[in-house]
């Protein structure tokens, strides 16, 4: 039997339309931010950045074509492990774009950040781990910053809209962890999520 | 020049930084909302379900291949569709790729229609997708969660004036408003604990908002949704685009 309460229909339609009211204010307050991200004021990029892609050099304008993945890698790792992974990737290698919309930070950057330096010092075994899995020691692998970044292109001028960093889960994380919320379990903090084609095949 | 607000670096931060607030709040609400949904009353289905499966017929628990919790989404795809709804489709296109995240997390996550098996297993290939689909074809799974509609509740609406949308909707699925709108779209969570299975969670509608994770991103872009302007019914299977 389960130790978790059960009920008849009647009970769970009940408690579900009390849960729904709850819902419908958190799908209107999502609302409310989106309209207020929006209202965000745009800030002209004036600076020139180059990227590296798989189409040659391309400056920052001429990237408004889909959804992108930067990193800091030089192009040639990022190309093998797009290959492996399948999304689209541009790199920033040689380029101060990560440093001005703070998407990396730079070693005198990670000195202003104490807590960082604890992690690289004393890191919980999940982070050794993960390091371990990026190939890359700490100091420099916790330089890296996950971030969803937006611009506009508008008469030729590309703008500034939106920037969010980690650590929010969410916005790192912004898929499974929205279908897990809708299980009995619900997500777990210590549930790490493999690549793809890195679980076992009773997953894939 | 654009209509909107241009602002300095700094001006753009002080306002991002109030609404980082925001959103970090709104990030607590949800936790605290999916531990609401937690506390629910489990539900025990003591109906018996049978599916067609590329592995022949199964039972509800044995939906579940072993794991510990089931999570279905009813995809539109009636018996008189041609091919898959729309908006479905595009939802699929988001599961289908998670769906190892979830397994690995004690979850199968799978969808289900009322199309025959044939018809689901044509229209997968085409889409290029590996997630388990199920049909429901001849039972009433679909129908006692409310996401089946009989002709005679659907005739009020039937009668009156169709929706462009809902018309163009069903021409795009190959059938009529009347196949089209007897099919409604939703998500429903089971725990299986000691043979027995419990319906957890069940959401429709906007409800479905998370499981479309275009509307996720497109929320931080500059122009947003952006469906109130000229192309509002701008979704289209990935291989119409």
């Amino acid at each position: 039997m389960t130790e978790h309460r059960t009920g008849t229909r009647e009970q769970w339609q009940a408690a579900y339309e009390e849960l729904l009211k709850v819902e419908n204010e958190h799908a209107e307050r999502s609302e409310e931010l989106a309209k207020q991200r929006r209202e965000l004021p745009w800030v002209p990029v004036d600076k020139e950045y180059s990227f590296e892609t798989d189409a040659g050099k391309k400056t920052l304008a001429e990237l408004f074509v889909t959804l992108l993945c930067f990193s800091r890698a030089p192009l040639s790792e990022l190309q093998a492990y797009k290959e492996r992974m399948e999304f689209p990737y541009v790199s920033t290698y040689g380029s101060d774009f990560v440093f001005d919309f703070t998407l990396a930070l730079t070693e005198e950057q990670m000195q202003g950040h104490p807590e960082v330096r604890q992690m690289i010092d004393d890191p919980p075994d999940w982070l050794k781990e993960w390091s371990e899995k990026v190939g890359a020691p700490l100091e420099l692998g916790l330089a890296e910053s996950p971030t969803w970044i937006a611009f506009a292109l508008e008469d030729g001028v590309v703008y500034h809209t939106y920037s969010r960093a980690a650590p929010d889960r969410d916005f790192v994380v912004p898929y499974y962890h929205p279908l897990l919320d809708r299980t009995p379990k619900g997500r777990s903090d210590e549930f790490r999520a493999w690549r793809h084609d890195e679980y076992e095949e009773t997953v894939r | 020049m654009t209509e909107h607000r241009v602002g300095t670096q700094e001006e753009w931060q002080a306002r991002r930084d109030e609404l980082l607030e925001q959103e970090k709040e709104l990030t607590r609400r949800n936790d605290e909302l999916a531990r609401k949904r937690r506390e629910l009353p489990w539900v025990p289905v003591e109906k018996e379900y049978s599916f067609e499966t590329d592995r022949g017929t199964k039972s509800l628990p044995e939906l579940f291949e072993g794991r510990s919790q089931l999570l279905i989404y009813h995809f539109m795809f009636g018996p008189t569709y041609e091919a898959g709804c729309t908006v479905c489709s595009s939802i699929a296109d988001n599961l289908d790729p998670n769906a190892m995240h979830l397994k690995a997390r004690d979850t199968t996550l799978m969808l289900v229609s009322r199309a025959p098996l044939e018809k689901l297993q044509a229209y997968k290939q085409r889409m290029g997708w590996s997630i388990d689909w199920a049909s429901t074809a001849g039972s009433d799974f679909n129908r006692d969660l409310g996401f089946t509609h009989t002709e005679e509740e659907l005739k009020p609406f039937l009668e009156g004036e169709i929706p462009p949308t809902v018309k163009q909707m069903a021409e795009a699925s190959g059938t009529d408003p009347a196949g089209y709108v007897a099919e409604g779209p939703g998500l429903s969570a089971y725990a299986l604990s000691e043979g027995a299975v419990y319906r957890t969670y069940v959401t429709t509608a906007r409800g479905l908002e998370p499981a479309m994770g275009y509307y996720f991103l497109l929320d931080r872009t500059p122009v947003g949704r952006d469906e109130d302007g000229s192309q509002p019914h701008w979704l289209r299977r990935h291989d119409q685009y």
